[in-house]
């Protein structure tokens, strides 16, 4: 399932995404006020290397000691700066995160801008809230890459995504070794995108009544080819026409659309319907379980938050926007 | 993440292999055999998946852990108990060769290639030729292409690529090297003590001569010294470079006996001769100098048989200066050094004396003596050989009277010998005869083969006169040098080109361009001393510099070559200089954008072209122009619209220059 793009929040009616979306969240090059570096602890190590040979050749007059001393200390500074170019004017056209339910993973594709530039290698990516030190800290799950010469390249970083709402992704730490992991280099990215992550479908109460009187859920539809409203597994006697070839060709399964005539009996979920589950994030949660449930079974819905009401539809951009409701429901618009 | 690692192993296990066969040579064999023995499982294990120690197998852990302490015991139990130089390179091999058995890590890696740069040192401490400091640097490249292909975990570059990367860092690391090496603060001497060497087979001459001795030397190539008269060297029949002067025969054997207390005599001559002597390392005190030395250079003296010796033994190679007067007449003779010039052993030589009593009794002079004793040598059947027979009774008669082949030192000794029975001061001096001029590097380069030996003798109003025996026998050799006196056997090349003469005189030339180059190594690179520092920074203006403004200097100039290299690698691009098109594109869209309308990132060049021309309708035709001829150059491979392309975005305007434009058309965007 793709997820349409939620980059610019204001609106959560879907958009595609477009090439003027990406860049107005792309960020200026790393320059080289952004790139830091420093010795590794090999670069130490072999530091201390050096300083021993330099002692050695000065007590005992080995004029290739001196040589080699200084090779090796004029390696470590081309390798510093090889290191440094490594990253330096390594661009980020920003970052995408497809929503994700709270409590789960959300993946970051981090587009990178590369025109122009040699090829990069080894460069490590990873989601670093926190303060980091000096030498990088263990347990820091990175993703690591090349990156060709002149291209766009794309990263799929992962961050928990505990709670509902927008989740600032917050920065971005990308560095590197190479070429010779003498010296390590890092510079933060630090997009402005966030995530949506929406509430986690949870709670037990039975799905509220169609609209409309006593008819079960469902009554009121009939299978017919007017509106569509999901997909179920094949039976004998499908039209070949509702087949879904696409899916067939993904996954080997054979599904059909359904289309449902005449009036379709709409679910109302509202926030009163999930006053049992308790306080407002478990209402949400409850009313996120009714509206993924709605949607599996195909039935269309209506969502009435307070101060917002969303109107009978189905199908997956309603889905999303009522999810997306659900996520920010209470937080500021912007 | 071990994908590198495995990756790097062949370049680790090849670089160690080439760095530590040197050490093999001069190690116990037992420490080449542990290394061997520990790299061919290495090896083994990395193609064959044999077991290494580790976690899975403890018990091989075990035994390595023991073999690590036992070793150490051995090592220190062979060389004695003493941890000095070779001991200390002994350990270090093993534990390489044990800690390639440890490669769990990456960290592993590093601490093995650091032990690699740190082994290509430990081969300089024994020797610092050119062809060692290639075979080093050979080493260098593959330790460092193997960092390099640890740290390239995504396997993207080739194996061509790596090595190429690493030649470029090694090129770009010249600059700071250079000024590293030449400014460094260098300190004078040894910062601890220098262990003792000891007098392992250093060649040179010997302060005795038994009959029998000298012609082993003449037969090695080793370079002696190198002199730099500054121009033209005299010719080779002059150059008598003086050593140790025998006074004591013992019957068998010469030996420079107790030194004589008195200063050197005085010494009357007109013609002072100056030159600089670079001495290889030989152990010995005695310095090399042309007869007659005027004066000890600092840190040696003088000795009353005109010796030059140096306070120190020489223990590594060393510079001087020294005048030397060649029609030197010595003017005095002590009373001490006429008994010992005429002392003779009692019972020695029965033959020669009788021989020398019957001259003296005919009543000629010191002068006539001399002479007829070299008469003796040029008129009967005296031949020069290197391989004489050995002698069994009294060497200096069997010499004489029967064998009469031999070498300047018979020569030599025979011809004192005689003297002192005549009743003449004679003594027995050794030395370096001759040398080979080298044009291309502009000095004489003595050789170990050019030892020899000659004698002097105290004529009255003359002083000492020498007379050098080999020279009746043998002029050649004292004209053209020992190589004409010398089998011709030595050396493959030379007995393949025995008889073209056009390609002795190339390989001639080529000895001497190589000796230049041995010469100028010595002078700058392994010479390189506190002296010359100053002297260097003497000629560059920075005169009596202190080490806190030499390191001063140093800082700013490698900040500013550092700053160089920034730039430049900052500046360089990804575009292939062969793709031209592409070039003039990035040119013409650079100008536009000094005109103030700037390609966004996710215009193509149509769209950007038709954008561009409704901003600057003034340019329209060309801008529409130069996309049409792009998209024909760049997607349609059309060579002839590459070129013009080329042409006609040299000729677009480059507007950004005048500010008036720029601010004017700012205003365009959005």
């Amino acid at each position: 399932m793709r997820l349409p793009g939620v980059s610019s929040g204001a609106s959560p009616s879907p958009e595609p995404l477009n090439a003027a979306d990406t860049l107005s969240a792309a960020l200026p090059r790393l320059d080289t006020r952004r790139v830091y570096v420093f010795p590794s602890r090999q670069g130490f190590m072999l530091m201390f290397a050096i300083a021993l040979m330099l002692l050695g050749a000065i007590n005992y007059d080995i004029g290739l000691g001196y040589i080699m001393s200084f090779a090796l200390t004029g390696l470590g500074l081309v390798c510093l700066l090889h290191t440094w170019r490594n990253l330096l004017h390594l661009g980020c056209l920003g970052l995408r995160g497809e929503p994700v339910f709270a409590g789960g993973v959300a993946s970051l594709r981090l587009t990178l801008d590369n025109r122009g530039q040699p090829a990069r290698r080894a460069l490590d990516f990873a989601h670093a809230p926190g303060r980091m030190g000096l030498f990088r800290r263990a347990g820091l799950e990175a993703v690591s890459c090349d990156i060709p010469a002149d291209s766009l390249h794309s990263v799929i970083l992962h961050c928990p995504a505990p709670r509902r709402g927008r989740l600032a992704v917050g920065r971005i730490l990308v560095e590197t070794c190479f070429p010779l992991g003498l010296v390590r280099a890092w510079a933060w990215l630090a997009p402005r995108d966030d995530i949506i992550v929406y509430p986690r479908p949870r709670g037990r109460l039975p799905m509220p009544r169609a609209e409309g009187g006593n008819r079960s859920a469902g009554a009121g539809q009939r299978e017919g080819d007017e509106d569509f409203v999901g997909f179920r597994a094949y039976r004998g006697g499908d039209l070949p026409r509702h087949i879904d070839w696409k899916v067939l060709a993904r996954s080997d399964n054979l599904v059909v659309r359904r289309f449902v005539t005449g009036e379709a009996a709409a679910l109302a979920l509202g926030w009163e319907a999930a006053a049992p589950a308790g306080a407002v994030e478990a209402r949400l949660e409850q009313l996120a379980r009714w509206v993924v449930d709605a949607d599996e079974r195909g039935l269309p819905w209506s969502l009435s938050l307070p101060g917002q009401h969303i109107p009978t539809g189905s199908g997956e951009a309603h889905l999303q926007r009522c999810l997306t409701a659900l996520a920010l429901f209470g937080e500021a618009d912007t | 993440m071990s994908g590198g690692r495995d990756r790097s192993l062949p370049w680790l296990l090849g670089a160690l292999a080439l760095v530590v066969s040197p050490h093999a040579l001069r190690q116990p064999p037992w420490v080449s055999a542990i290394f061997v023995l520990f790299w061919c499982w290495r090896t083994l294990a990395w193609r064959s998946g044999w077991p290494l120690p580790g976690r899975h197998h403890p018990a091989l852990m075990l035994a390595k852990n023991l073999f690590a302490v036992g070793m150490f015991v051995a090592v220190v139990v062979n060389f004695g108990g003493r941890l000095g130089r070779d001991a200390g390179i002994a350990l270090l091999v093993i534990l390489t060769g044990l800690k390639l058995l440890e490669l769990q890590r990456d960290r592993d890696t590093y601490i093995v290639t650091f032990l690699g740069y740190f082994l290509v040192v430990t081969n300089f401490l024994y020797t610092q030729t050119i062809p060692m400091a290639l075979l080093m640097f050979a080493v260098v490249v593959v330790l460092t292409t193997g960092l390099l292909t640890l740290n390239d975990r995504g396997a993207g570059m080739s194996a061509t690529e790596r090595l190429r990367l690493v030649l470029r860092m090694l090129a770009q690391t010249v600059p700071v090297l250079l000024l590293l090496f030449f400014l460094f603060p260098r300190l004078p001497g040894p910062l601890w003590g220098l262990p003792q060497t000891g007098a392992d087979a250093v060649s040179g001459l010997s302060d005795e001569l038994s009959l029998g001795n000298i012609s082993e030397l003449s037969l090695s190539d080793e370079l002696a010294f190198r002199v730099d008269f500054g121009g033209e060297p005299p010719p080779p029949r002059e150059l008598y470079w003086r050593g140790p002067v025998l006074w004591n025969d013992d019957g068998r054997s010469w030996t420079v006996g107790s030194a004589i207390s008195q200063p050197p005599p005085r010494v009357a001559g007109s013609s002072l001769r100056e030159y600089t002597v670079t001495l290889e390392a030989h152990e010995k005190r005695w310095l090399f100098g042309l007869d007659l030395v005027a004066a000890a250079p600092p840190g040696s003296r003088l000795t009353a048989d005109f010796r030059l010796l140096s306070d120190k033994r020489v223990r590594r190679r060393i510079r001087y200066s020294l005048g030397s007067i060649t029609d030197y007449r010595v003017l005095d003779i002590s009373a001490e050094e006429r008994s010992r010039a005429l002392q003779l052993p009692p019972g020695a030589h029965p033959r020669a004396r009788a021989l020398a009593a019957r001259w003296a009794a005919e009543g000629l002079d010191a002068r006539a003596l001399a002479e007829r004793a070299l008469a003796m040598f040029r008129e009967q059947a005296f031949f020069y050989t290197l391989r004489p027979p050995m002698p069994v009774g009294d060497p200096v008669d069997e010499f004489l009277f029967q064998a009469r082949r031999g070498f300047c030192e018979h020569f030599a000794a025979a011809f004192t010998v005689l003297m002192r029975a005549a009743g003449v001061p004679a003594r027995l001096v050794t030395g370096y005869q001759g040398g080979q001029y080298n044009p291309v590097g502009g000095f004489v380069d003595v050789r170990q083969r050019d030892a020899h030996a000659w004698a002097e003798i105290w004529i009255a109003g003359e002083g000492w006169v020498r007379a050098d025996p080999t020279a009746v026998v043998a002029p050649q050799r004292i004209d053209r040098g020992i190589d004409t006196a010398l089998p011709r056997s030595s050396g493959v090349l030379s007995l393949a080109f025995r008889d073209n003469p056009f390609a002795e005189a190339m390989l001639r030339r080529l000895r001497n361009l190589w000796g230049a180059a041995g010469n100028a190594w010595n002078q700058w690179v392994l010479g390189y001393s506190t002296d010359r520092q100053q002297r260097l920074l003497e000629r560059l203006g920075l005169e009596r510099v202190d080490w806190l403004r030499l390191g001063f200097i140093l800082t700013v100039l490698v900040t500013i070559v550092f700053t160089a290299l920034a730039i430049f690698l900052a500046r360089s691009a990804a575009i292939p200089r062969r793709d031209p098109a592409r070039r003039a594109w990035d040119r013409f869209c650079a100008r536009m954008a000094r005109l103030g309308v700037e390609r966004n990132n996710h215009e193509g060049p149509v769209d950007f072209g038709a954008r561009a021309a409704k901003v600057r309708a003034d340019l329209a035709t060309a801008i529409l122009q130069i996309t049409d001829l792009y998209v024909r150059a760049r997607y349609a491979q059309d060579a002839q619209a590459a070129a013009e392309l080329a042409r006609q975005v040299r000729a677009f305007p480059n507007g950004g220059r005048r500010g008036g434009a720029e601010s004017k058309d700012r205003t365009w965007k959005k």
